[in-house]
């Protein structure tokens, strides 16, 4: 296919001007471009406002044998005890997740998106009310990384005014690899004895969850 | 150059790039009224090839700068685009180099497969639930690495490469020969 084109005489030649154009425009752009990327001084994100005892990373100690990768289908944990993680909280303090009471066990990832939208969802269930009586819940901060967005953690889980105690797991992600994690958010709700009761990983509403708890916690 | 530099020099061309595709577009649009625009369109048709092989080898290098230098790993749908993407870079060069005015049988399927995955790619970005809801354990195509002026992102700017291609190698050589 071909554009037929007039012979109409010009006293000024469209396609040259336009080239001249094209050409002055794309110098412009690069000239701004190299200026700006050059010459412009990088704008990092410094956390400033954490007090010092503050870390990302803690030691984990993992007793007991490790749950399987969470596969598709049907969860073969269930009904497997899960091991106690001793560890600590940003600020060092400790937390330990054992048998004792039900607990709901909530693995969240800094950067990843669908953890960003469920933790506001998780904070509202809370102010509600929804959550099942007797039931503790428990997060644990994991395959945290300062070269990706929403980096640190403790200060996105302060500012979300998440309500529970957090674990922060250790730089080889002990308290995640210990529960199966196949992805994030996930969910590991345990009996007062420490078993499994349910795993599942992904987004989920609250009222989803809340029958999940409940439905388990009778049988 | 570090990261946040390289990321803000590709936002900026990126945003350049597609001015220029919205232009080219009008123009094809105008084309078909227009004498002076058709005569515009027959001039540029010359270097629409060469330009974008230059667009296809400066995103691919871009990408590589990307994973290799700053480590952003790619995702799976940033692997799909690669595929496009890096192939039309070969393809595209060699094109430009034999005068190929029959390319757009190649570059056009490849760039049309890139704007739909790298269009679904920034979707996913924008609104995460259109996906399975749960980030895998590596790397989540839903995960963005970087954002520049609030929407340009990675999928953005390959998104505006396969479109400047396909726009460009859409332009009809007034010495194409009758397909």
């Amino acid at each position: 296919m071909t554009f037929p084109t007039t012979n109409t005489p010009h006293k000024k030649n469209p396609a040259k001007s336009l080239w001249i154009g094209v050409g002055a425009a794309l110098t412009l752009v690069v000239v701004i471009a190299a200026i700006i990327a050059f010459a412009g001084g990088d704008s990092t994100k410094t956390v400033t406002s954490l007090p010092t005892e503050v870390e990302e990373f803690r030691p984990v100690i993992v007793t007991g044998a490790a749950l399987p990768t969470m596969p598709e289908g049907d969860d073969p944990a269930v009904g497997i005890q899960a091991p106690q993680l001793d560890g600590s909280a940003f600020d060092g303090s400790a937390i330990t997740i054992k048998p004792g009471e039900p607990t709901l066990v909530v693995l969240l990832a800094h950067w990843c998106p669908h953890c960003q939208r469920e933790v506001p969802r998780l904070v509202q269930w809370n102010n509600e009310g929804g959550v099942p009586e007797g039931v503790q819940i428990v997060g644990i901060s994991t395959a945290t990384d300062s070269q990706k967005p929403n980096f640190p953690p403790s200060a996105w889980l302060a500012n979300e005014t998440f309500p529970w105690p957090v674990l922060v797991d250790s730089a080889k992600q002990e308290a995640a690899n210990a529960l199966g994690l196949s992805g994030f958010p996930t969910f590991v709700f345990l009996d007062a004895e420490g078993k499994v009761l349910f795993r599942t990983s992904g987004e989920v509403e609250m009222s989803t969850l809340r029958e999940m708890i409940v439905d388990t916690m009778g049988t | 150059m570090t990261p946040l530099k390289a990321q803000l020099f590709f936002a900026t061309l990126t945003l350049a790039v597609l001015a220029a595709s919205v232009v080219l577009i009008l123009m094809r649009v105008l084309a078909m009224r227009r004498p002076s625009a058709r005569e515009s369109l027959n001039a540029l048709s010359a270097a629409c090839v060469p330009l974008a092989a230059l667009i296809a080898a400066v995103s691919m290098a871009g990408s590589l700068y990307f994973s290799e230098v700053a480590s952003y790993l790619p995702c799976t749908l940033c692997w799909y685009q690669r595929i496009a993407m890096y192939s039309l870079a070969i393809i595209l060069t060699i094109a430009a180099v034999r005068r190929d005015t029959l390319i757009r049988r190649y570059s056009l399927p490849l760039a049309g497969i890139g704007i739909l995955i790298s269009g679904y790619h920034y979707l996913l970005e924008r609104f995460p639930e259109l996906d399975t809801g749960v980030c895998n354990t590596t790397v989540p195509c839903e995960y963005v690495w970087f954002e520049k002026f609030g929407f340009v992102t990675l999928p953005f700017m390959a998104l505006v490469g396969f479109i400047a291609i396909f726009a460009l190698t859409s332009v009809p050589s007034p010495t194409t020969p009758k397909e």
